[in-house]
């Protein structure tokens, strides 16, 4: 009987809530007040896993959430185990292109396939990061000396797009044909046929740690210290505190991935940042909003 | 009771629409001659907005897609009301066509009455679709600035901006590739070189005046032999980046000079009234589980509430979010009912549990009932209690729409067997990237 079977299944809800809630987080952890924030990863769960990450990972289509570990393997979030390795993956870096997640380790580009890495192409250089753009591209960026470089790769092209002379590039992403990155506080970006420009800078902050941007409601978010922020037209809100998180935008969702803690969030209605719309007015009301202290 | 056979099976939302149906066909038999108008006030009676509201309907007042609760007002003050209303509609609408024949069943139908309130119905559906369609229009089509009349219906960025004394240059996009393209015009495309930059890093503020290009010509071809390719050989990069010397730690953030000249004013805001407790940490805290039963109840409410959010689609999830408050009373008293299950469960004692669930429909049964009491009250000619019960229904209908996604859920939260499928083995699929392609060799 469907209201017996959904009385069980709110029962069964129950005791996975019970157990989440058994499960402390060492640091306060805040969310704007008109989001919903789901935990998909915990401490005590990451804990249980052994499993430290580091600060990548991807939103696959489908909603499955694969990150990096130290350990360099690639690591299901989502159904909580490795993914299948015939031997050490040794990662360190990945992107995910569709269905194709794009590998680096060591100075080698390639990708996983079938429980192994496939090496295809040498890298100028080691310490890079990878990330994918639209139609295919490729993003290469990392330090070299003082400052940083950006590579492009395109349809089996490769060159060197950006250099950097005097900064550390600490966060990059790249929506259409446009990059955004960031050295130390500042964002900027970069689309073909125009000059780079200052997009903004985060006042009171050392460094910005990831960019992520929405294309649904053209906000670009990111996080510096503990906090994530939204900003759109030269204007930031603090939208999270309390994880030194690391941003996807996949769906409807902002995933804030804090590595060092074990926690994952998915963070839904950023939306209503954006508009006039009732929604953004209406869980302001006295009394519509039950949970907000 | 024989009432209740005729006027509802329990189970699902259609066949609760066929107790609308059946009981509006009743009604419209037995009722005295209505015409369009009256059918009209009726529904905005039953949608809780009054009679003659049917001008809202013409003229919203607010660009607001949705008043929400509002205090005192009941559930039905707004979007919950338009809601409910539509709702009784659409399945008024939908099933007329063959209510008469159940009707002749049961009692002489008026043809021309059952005209006049279908005519009713399809113009009460034309106004509220095209005051939806305005409101959709106002939120999309028209730059913010021109939507935000009043601070109260701002979203936080344009409130933000309104209250620094500058319009708002973006517009409420909602398509994601259309939309960046837009908003490059917006304000991600810097102004020409040599401008002024605008204060406040509302558009870009150009660095330098050296164009990157990104064209494929730029790029040179990665040469392979073997199955190893090689990068090109370095190049000049497409455009040097100097970066600005980044500005004093404090939180009131200088203007910052730019190397093309020109400066920008960082601008931060933190919303600290409007932060809440995030689940995670409700859940816990760092004192651990509580130990009351009342905490772990509204711990435990507070948590399911929030994943039937977070699973529930479209309207139902409007539905859980502006009626959290009456959701959350109907999920306590279920979770009061199941808390013995849950600690059985917890306890270890599966199969227990399921037994003891097996009683909770009963326990639950006044609230399963709201449909029934619906009809009576449709019956007896009470619109406005027969749409407040229409919307502890649609709360059970949203209740059943999340048991059923959490069903199928139940595998990932519990971490069962069923987890140990082959998960991303599926990524390593073909796929077709250009990287993957056979390499060219030298």
């Amino acid at each position: 009987m469907p209201r017996h079977a959904g009385a069980v299944a709110l029962a069964l809800v129950l005791v996975w809530c019970a157990h989440v809630a058994a499960e402390s987080s060492p640091a306060d952890l805040w969310v704007w007040g008109n989001a919903t924030a789901v935990p998909i990863l915990t401490p005590s769960i990451a804990q249980g896993l052994g499993v430290t990450l580091v600060s990548q990972f991807e939103v696959l289509p489908g909603g499955r959430v694969v990150a990096l570990t130290t350990a360099g393997e690639l690591f299901d979030l989502t159904a909580r185990k490795p993914l299948p390795a015939t031997s050490p993956l040794h990662v360190t870096s990945f992107t995910s292109d569709h269905d194709l997640l794009i590998t680096i380790r060591g100075q080698r580009l390639g990708w996983y396939e079938e429980g192994k890495i496939v090496d295809r192409i040498q890298l100028p250089q080691s310490g890079l990061t990878v990330a994918a753009g639209s139609k295919q591209r490729l993003y290469l960026y990392g330090g070299r000396g003082n400052g940083s470089v950006i590579y492009l790769l395109e349809q089996g092209r490769a060159g060197l797009l950006v250099e950097i002379p005097n900064g550390q590039v600490s966060a990059f992403t790249a929506i259409g044909e446009r990059l955004f990155f960031a050295v130390g506080n500042t964002i900027y970006t970069l689309a073909a046929g125009q000059p780079p420009a200052v997009l903004f800078i985060a006042a009171g902050q050392t460094e910005i740690r990831s960019l992520a941007p929405d294309p649904v409601s053209g906000m670009l978010c990111f996080s510096a210290g503990e906090t994530v922020y939204a900003m759109r037209a030269g204007v930031a809100v603090s939208i999270l505190r309390g994880l030194a998180g690391v941003l996807r935008h996949a769906g409807d969702a902002l995933y804030v991935l804090d590595p060092a803690g074990g926690t994952l969030v998915q963070v839904r209605g950023l939306e209503k940042l954006i508009g006039g719309g009732g929604l953004a007015g209406s869980a302001e009301k006295p009394g519509a909003t039950p949970f907000k202290e | 009771m024989k009432w209740q056979w005729h006027c509802g099976e329990a189970g699902g939302w259609a066949p609760r629409h066929g107790v609308i149906l059946l009981c509006a066909a009743l009604l419209l038999a037995l009722a005295a001659p209505a015409h369009a108008g009256m059918a009209l006030n009726q529904l905005c009676g039953a949608a809780g907005m009054g009679a003659g509201c049917v001008k809202a309907f013409k003229m919203p007042a607010s660009p607001r897609m949705g008043g929400g609760m509002s205090p005192g007002g009941g559930m039905f003050g707004g979007m919950m009301g338009a809601i409910v209303g539509s709702v009784l509609m659409d399945a008024l609408m939908s099933g007329l066509d063959e209510a008469p024949a159940q009707a002749v069943q049961q009692a002489p139908v008026d043809t021309a009455r059952v005209q006049a309130f279908q005519q009713a119905l399809q113009e009460q559906q034309r106004l509220q679709l095209e005051r939806e369609n305005k409101l959709l229009s106002q939120l999309r089509d028209r730059p913010a600035s021109q939507i935000i009349g009043g601070t109260q219906d701002m979203g936080i960025l344009e409130a933000v901006r309104a209250d620094a004394g500058r319009p708002f240059d973006g517009n409420a996009l909602s398509s994601p590739d259309d939309a960046w393209m837009t908003l490059y015009d917006a304000w991600f495309s810097p102004p020409p070189v040599g401008a002024s930059p605008q204060a406040a890093g509302s558009q870009p503020v150009p660095i330098g005046n050296q164009p990157v290009s990104q064209a494929p010509g730029q790029l040179q071809e990665i040469q392979c032999m073997g199955q190893l390719c090689a990068f090109p050989p370095g190049s000049a990069p497409a455009v040097t980046i100097r970066t600005i010397p980044p500005p004093s730690g404090t939180s009131t953030a200088p203007a910052v000079a730019l190397p093309a000249g020109g400066s920008v004013v960082p601008e931060m805001h933190e919303m600290e009234d409007r932060m809440v407790w995030a689940v995670s940490q409700r859940f816990g805290g760092t004192t651990g589980y509580p130990t009351d039963q009342a905490d772990q109840i509204e711990i435990a409410s507070f948590g399911s509430v929030t994943w039937a959010e977070a699973a529930l689609p479209g309207m139902q999830r409007e539905i859980a979010s502006e009626g959290r408050g009456i959701y959350r009373r109907v999920m306590e008293t279920v979770l009061t009912e199941t808390f013995d299950v849950m600690s059985t469960a917890f306890a270890g004692r599966w199969q227990e549990a399921l037994e003891k669930s097996d009683n909770i429909g009963e326990s639950v049964k006044d609230s399963i009932l709201s449909e029934y009491k619906m009809a009576r009250l449709i019956l007896k000619g009470d619109w406005r209690g027969a749409g407040e019960q229409a919307g502890t229904a649609l709360n059970e209908a949203a209740q059943d729409t999340a048991a059923k996604k959490l069903i199928d859920d139940l595998p990932d939260l519990l971490r069962g067997p069923e987890w140990l499928k082959e998960g991303m083995r599926a990524s390593g699929k073909v796929a077709d990237h250009w990287l993957r392609k056979p390499y060219r060799s030298q």
